[in-house]
């Protein structure tokens, strides 16, 4: 008898509760738009930022008023596609991206010029003495760009080189803002040439500090001005309209300072000294070949001069004699492409 | 370079093929010949080992970092350890004053404090070091403000709270916002309340002449190995009280301060000699009974820079102003400042407890309102709220209130001095 | 009586190291890398080519504005390059190279003068034209402080001969050898601002040199010597002029605002040259000392020498070397390698073993206080060094961030190992950076 009150008490009290909220949720609710919750549904849920606004609920309330269907990176196409249906505006096709440090100078090939102590963040040792790397714009490895990845898509080499794995990387893009030398770059999914350095001393400074930095000698912007620019003694890979993987790229820089990633994937490229030694000897067989191309061309002109001369002079002189032509043909050679 | 120098920017923009046959053929191989040379003999050569003049001896290599590149050598360990060192005094004149139960004691919570650390150290792989001596401090502490019959249970249970619950769960060193011997003291008292108000009466009280450390400890052992039990180490004398000592397990008398409270209360009660109050010879927790062997420690400490005069002297003050204030309204009922200062755990509060750097302001003026504070309430404490003894509590309150006191008391810097340009020089 | 200022710290000075070692010059160098950015200001521009024969007090650059001064070539011989080269700071800057001939001869200097018989202006000329700049560190163009705005009269003019780096003994041997040199010069300075007092501030560790600078300013009028209390960082401007005058320098400002302008020592010695004979400023007294040298020297080292000269002059490391400081312990900075040129502003080379040097691992924060305590600007390190450590740059700039001086007081006396000044400098890097980037946002906007 005595528990009869207290059980009554306190359901009535519950009850009274639920009557309450379920009241409050009706009348004191704030109206939402519907598409809002269907939006944040086919986000990705990285909440990463990438799009500029708060997770991806910030996004979704962003998008219905009005914002830019195609700022969410790591959704890709298909989530424009989900985007545009749910709002009921075009698909736009994006450029899917991923990040790539634009250095390959690890331990190995780029060398400290001193030991740096203090505390371990890329961000504090570059306030020491311009870092103790020989090459002030080259990569660090004390790893701020891998704090700040959720996706735990940077890895390091063991010369500590920061590398982002692409098929990890959700381009939130936090990396690029974490790293205090802005190595990191954006660069569409589906590119496989790239210039990994980013280094803007003159050629001569930069071939004493790192074996594998662009000297911005010019011999692959002259090869494709629309896929390769040197701006400040430095060659900068072009991803934009009309720019393209120039296939022979990788074999035309002498330092190596291109990667081509059909070539050489990225962990043996950055690690494995024989795909180095390999890359040389790609470029050595590519170079003597152009040269005999060339060579070959420059006779068959030459020759095909000498005919034509010949032929004006015989005209004025002796129609009937005719002298046999030379037809020495270079045999044709193709950049061989190296093992991919 | 050279290749710089021939700019066929014209010839770029009609594609890489077009480029070549121009006749730039010759400049390509030459500027391909030049920067393969001077970069291929530098890059090609050695594709996995440094660089450089390696031809000539190795110059050192040095270590960088931002200035200072000295320091003064102090170290959050050596702090700790020193405090821990200045408190072994009184934690041996309580042995002294108590007997082996104060050992047992001091050695449980200080052990406990340690191992509890090193148990979180171990499981939060956290860069807290049991070496850096604050556990062991806090265990020290935490033992000074104990009863001398705590058992061991609760000893442990109070090691764990201060250790674990209030520092380790707010981050290690540093991050803690109370006093965590104190926390625990306070936790013990409230759960454990009949065990925490247990005042054993002196050694020296009960015996007819001082009772030697040595004899107690032989005595103690002596009776542990004949009956496998844990006797009192009581002298044997002819007086009564010591006759009912060989009987009992533990004589407990009220602390002074409990006394003193009776007393006002009600009008009666008695009261012991002041001197044997600064020496120690009165029941209370173990801390609270050594006033000079804790000066004696303070002063090394204020004297070698560990801790600064603002907040113990502030505390005294606000306990001797409170405590003046009400005496000379009411002689009779409230006692005087310097029974208050000698009783109770205002001499290890005010130098040892208030003046943990992590729960207590950085700013001078700050510390001394943090002092000031403490005294004030833990005079309020006990004269007119239910415990007589106030010291934890005030400084707890006093903790709570630091991060405001901090935020009002930064120190004025420096370029803010007014210059009028003197009329003389114009 | 000696005066001081509130907070600092007393380090272990170990002057004794080399106070007693007489100033040496060194000979000149075979090849001499000369920077032509080595003051604060604009860096100065080239003005000579490759292969151009230069002889010792020649410009080699222009000065490019106002707050600049010129370089000058320190030995005679041909420049072999004009480019990029290693600066001490750690950057590379372009420098001018010069091959010695072996002959170390003058160019044509100005004629000798009397101080008094030039005017204020003419002094400044002298000094703006010899490429002076201030040599206790901050190498700030000393004709700039010398031209303060119509509007700020100075009434005290400060020489600054505390060098309260532990180690260095420059300025200390400076005026116990030549004491004459360091007050004509002063007096020079103080002729050009016209100002009514000159006190020569010394710290009492240097009692030869009191006695020395004393005997010299006996016949000097209107000029008096104050004995400053031993303590660091007594000779940061701020502080002297606290403990001399009494007076602050207020917030953001300079010292010409409360009416003062500071010279160091070596400033002044150099301006003597100049004024006097007209010699450009192509070398300075250096101390080359620490535990790590076998022989602790004061040397006098031609601008554009590499600094294991100077370390070969003081006897070659003792032992491994952990560090090598250009200036002193407490703001100097670690170089990577010895074989960068000397510029200007290194009065001090500074070689410490290994097991001198502090960890690099720090702990949290225990609130202890004693930054606040050494803090000569009376800020809070404790906080703002919790405050750089997630760095909430707002509340920094609350603190007052940017009034730090960067002294390492704080860093010295942190039990816990903080690399608070390291902390310092990266919030007032970020703070800058987020006021930059407010800026051009704003001007956008107004667009």
């Amino acid at each position: 008898m005595s528990l009869l009150v207290p059980i009554l008490v306190l359901s009535g009290l519950g009850a009274a509760m639920g009557v309450g909220l379920a009241v409050a949720a009706k009348f004191l609710s704030v109206a939402e738009d519907p598409r809002v919750e269907a939006l944040v549904d086919i986000l990705p849920g990285a909440n990463c930022g990438a799009c500029g606004y708060p997770g991806c609920s910030g996004y979704a309330k962003g998008l219905v008023a009005g914002e830019d269907v195609t700022l969410c990176s790591p959704g890709g196409n298909a989530t424009v596609k989900d985007i545009a249906a749910i709002l009921g505006v075009e698909a736009v096709t994006v450029v899917e991206k991923v990040a790539l440090v634009k250095c390959a100078g690890g331990r190995n090939v780029a060398p400290d010029r001193s030991l740096y102590v203090g505390p371990q963040t890329c961000r504090a040792a570059v306030l020491v003495g311009f870092g103790n790397k020989e090459c002030r714009w080259g990569c660090i490895g004390l790893g701020d760009c891998a704090e700040v990845c959720e996706d735990d898509a940077v890895e390091f080499t063991a010369d500590g080189l920061a590398y982002v794995v692409a098929d990890a990387c959700i381009a939130c893009a936090r990396c690029v803002k974490a790293c205090p030398r802005d190595l990191i770059e954006m660069v569409p999914k589906d590119r496989k040439v790239h210039v990994l350095c980013s280094s803007h001393d003159p050629g001569k400074i930069t071939k004493n500090v790192c074996q594998v930095g662009c000297i911005a000698c010019k011999l692959c912007s002259r090869r494709d001005g629309k896929s390769f620019v040197i701006e400040d003694n430095n060659a900068t890979v072009l991803y934009g309209e009309g720019s393209r993987d120039v296939p022979t790229a990788a074999l035309i820089c002498t330092p190596g300072a291109v990667w081509d990633a059909n070539m050489y994937d990225q962990v043996t490229w950055l690690t494995d000294p024989e795909a180095r030694v390999h890359l040389k000897e790609q470029q050595a067989e590519f170079k003597a070949a152009e040269r005999a191309e060339r060579a070959a061309k420059k006779k068959k002109a030459a020759e095909a001069k000498k005919a034509k001369e010949a032929a004006a002079d015989k005209a004025e002189a002796e129609p009937a004699v005719g002298k046999p032509e030379k037809t020495e043909e270079a045999p044709d050679q193709e950049p061989e492409k190296g093992a991919e | 370079m050279a290749a710089d120098e021939k700019d066929t920017s014209s010839g770029a923009d009609k594609g890489a093929d077009k480029a070549a046959d121009k006749g730039a053929d010759k400049a390509a191989d030459k500027s391909a010949d030049k920067a393969a040379g001077k970069a291929a003999d530098k890059a090609a050569a050695e594709p996995t080992t440094e660089p450089a003049e390696a031809a000539e001896t190795v110059p050192p290599i040095l270590t960088v970092a931002s200035s200072p590149h000295v320091r003064s050598g102090e170290s959050t360990a050596r702090i700790m350890w020193t405090v821990f060192a200045c408190l072994l005094p009184a934690s041996a004149w309580s042995v002294y004053i108590f007997g082996m139960n104060a050992a047992i004691v001091l050695a449980t919570c200080t052990g406990g404090a340690v191992v509890f650390e090193a148990l979180v150290q171990y499981f939060t792989k956290d860069r807290t070091m049991v070496q850096d001596g604050s556990a062991a401090l806090t265990g020290l502490l935490l033992g000074l403000t104990m009863p001398p019959a705590a058992s061991v249970v609760i000893c442990l249970i109070g090691a764990f709270v201060a250790v674990v619950v209030a520092k380790a769960i707010f981050g290690g060193l540093g991050h803690n916002p109370f006093n965590p011997a104190l926390t625990a003291r306070v936790f013990l008292l409230i759960a454990f309340p009949g065990a925490m108000t247990k005042w054993p009466v002196p050694l020296q009280t009960l015996a007819e002449k001082p009772v030697s450390l040595y004899g107690q400890a032989t005595t103690w052992y002596s009776s542990f190995a004949a009956n496998k039990t844990l006797e009192p180490a009581a002298a044997k004398t002819g007086t009564a009280m010591s006759a009912l000592a060989d009987k009992v397990d533990v004589i407990t008398a009220a602390t002074p301060l409990a006394v003193a409270k009776e007393h006002w209360q009600k009008g009666t009660g008695e009261v012991l000699h002041y001197s044997d109050y600064f020496v120690g010879n009165m029941p209370g927790s173990l801390g609270e009974v050594s006033v000079v062997v804790l000066l004696l420690g303070a002063a090394f400490l204020l004297i070698k820079g560990y801790i600064t005069w603002h907040i113990p002297v502030s505390f005294i003050l606000g306990v001797v102003v409170m405590a003046g204030m009400t005496h000379l309204a009411s002689p009779t009922r409230y006692m005087d400042p310097i029974f208050h200062l000698v009783t109770g755990g205002i001499i290890i509060g005010a130098f040892f407890m208030a003046t943990d750097y992590v729960t207590s302001p950085t700013y001078p003026l700050g510390m001394i309102i943090f002092g000031l504070g403490c005294g004030l309430l833990t005079m309020i404490i006990r004269l007119w709220a239910g415990f007589p003894e106030g010291v934890s509590f005030a400084i707890l309150i006093m903790n709570a209130v630091t991060p405001i006191i901090e935020r009002y008391t930064r120190p004025k810097k420096y370029g803010l001095k007014p210059w009028a340009e003197p009329e003389a020089s114009k | 009586m000696s005066v001081s200022f509130r907070g600092g710290i007393h380090p272990r000075y170990a002057k004794e190291l080399a106070s007693d070692a007489a100033i040496e010059h060194l000979p000149p160098p075979d090849r001499a890398i000369v920077h032509l950015s080595q003051h604060i200001g604009a860096p100065a521009t080239a003005v000579v080519k490759k292969k151009q024969e230069v002889k010792k007090g020649d410009v080699v650059g222009e000065a490019a504005g106002f707050v600049s001064v010129p370089v000058h070539a320190p030995i005679s011989g041909k420049v072999t390059d004009v480019g990029l080269y290693p600066h001490p700071f750690g950057s590379m800057q372009e420098a001018v190279v010069i091959e010695s001939d072996g002959k170390d001869q003058w160019t044509d200097l100005p004629p000798k003068a009397q101080p008094d018989s030039l005017s204020g202006e003419e002094i400044k000329d002298r000094i703006r034209n010899a490429g002076i700049v201030g040599l206790g560190g901050a190498a700030f163009p000393t004709h700039v402080k010398l031209s303060p705005p119509p509007a700020k009269h100075i009434d005290t003019v400060l020489l600054n001969a505390a060098e309260c780096e532990p180690y260095l003994t420059a300025d200390d041997r400076l005026m116990r050898e030549e004491p004459r040199r360091v007050v004509s010069g002063f007096q020079a300075l103080q002729k050009v601002l016209g100002a009514a007092n000159a006190v020569i501030c010394i710290e009492e560790n240097k009692p030869e040199a009191i006695g020395a600078i004393e005997k010299a300013v006996s016949k000097a009028k209107g000029v008096r010597v104050a004995t400053l209390h031993v303590k660091y960082p007594q000779g940061g401007e701020k502080q002297l002029i606290d403990a001399v005058l009494s007076r602050e320098v207020p917030t953001g400002g300079l010292p010409m605002d409360c009416g003062v302008v500071v010279q160091n020592v070596a400033t002044c010695a150099a301006v003597d040259d100049a004024v006097r004979f007209g010699k450009p400023l192509i070398s300075r007294v250096t101390t080359v000392t620490g535990e790590g040298v076998a022989n602790p020297v004061n040397v006098v080292g031609r601008m554009g020498t590499p600094v294991q000269t100077f370390i070969d002059a003081a006897g070659g490391f003792q032992g491994t070397p952990g560090r090598v400081i250009l200036g002193g312990p407490m703001m100097g900075g670690a170089i990577h390698k010895t074989d960068i040129p000397v510029i200007k502003s290194t009065g001090g080379v500074l070689v410490l073993t290994p097991e001198q040097l502090p960890s690099g691992d720090f702990e949290s924060c225990i609130r202890c206080g004693r930054c606040v305590r050494a803090c000569p600007i009376h800020l809070c390190p404790n906080e703002m060094g919790n405050y750089a450590e997630v760095e909430m740059w707002e509340e920094l700039e609350g603190l007052d961030v940017n009034d730090c001086i960067e002294c390492g007081c704080c860093a010295y006396s942190c039990p816990a190992n903080r690399p608070l000044v390291q902390l310092f400098r990266y919030a007032k890097l970020w703070i800058r950076q987020n006021q930059a980037r407010a800026k051009t946002a704003e001007s956008k906007d107004e667009k």
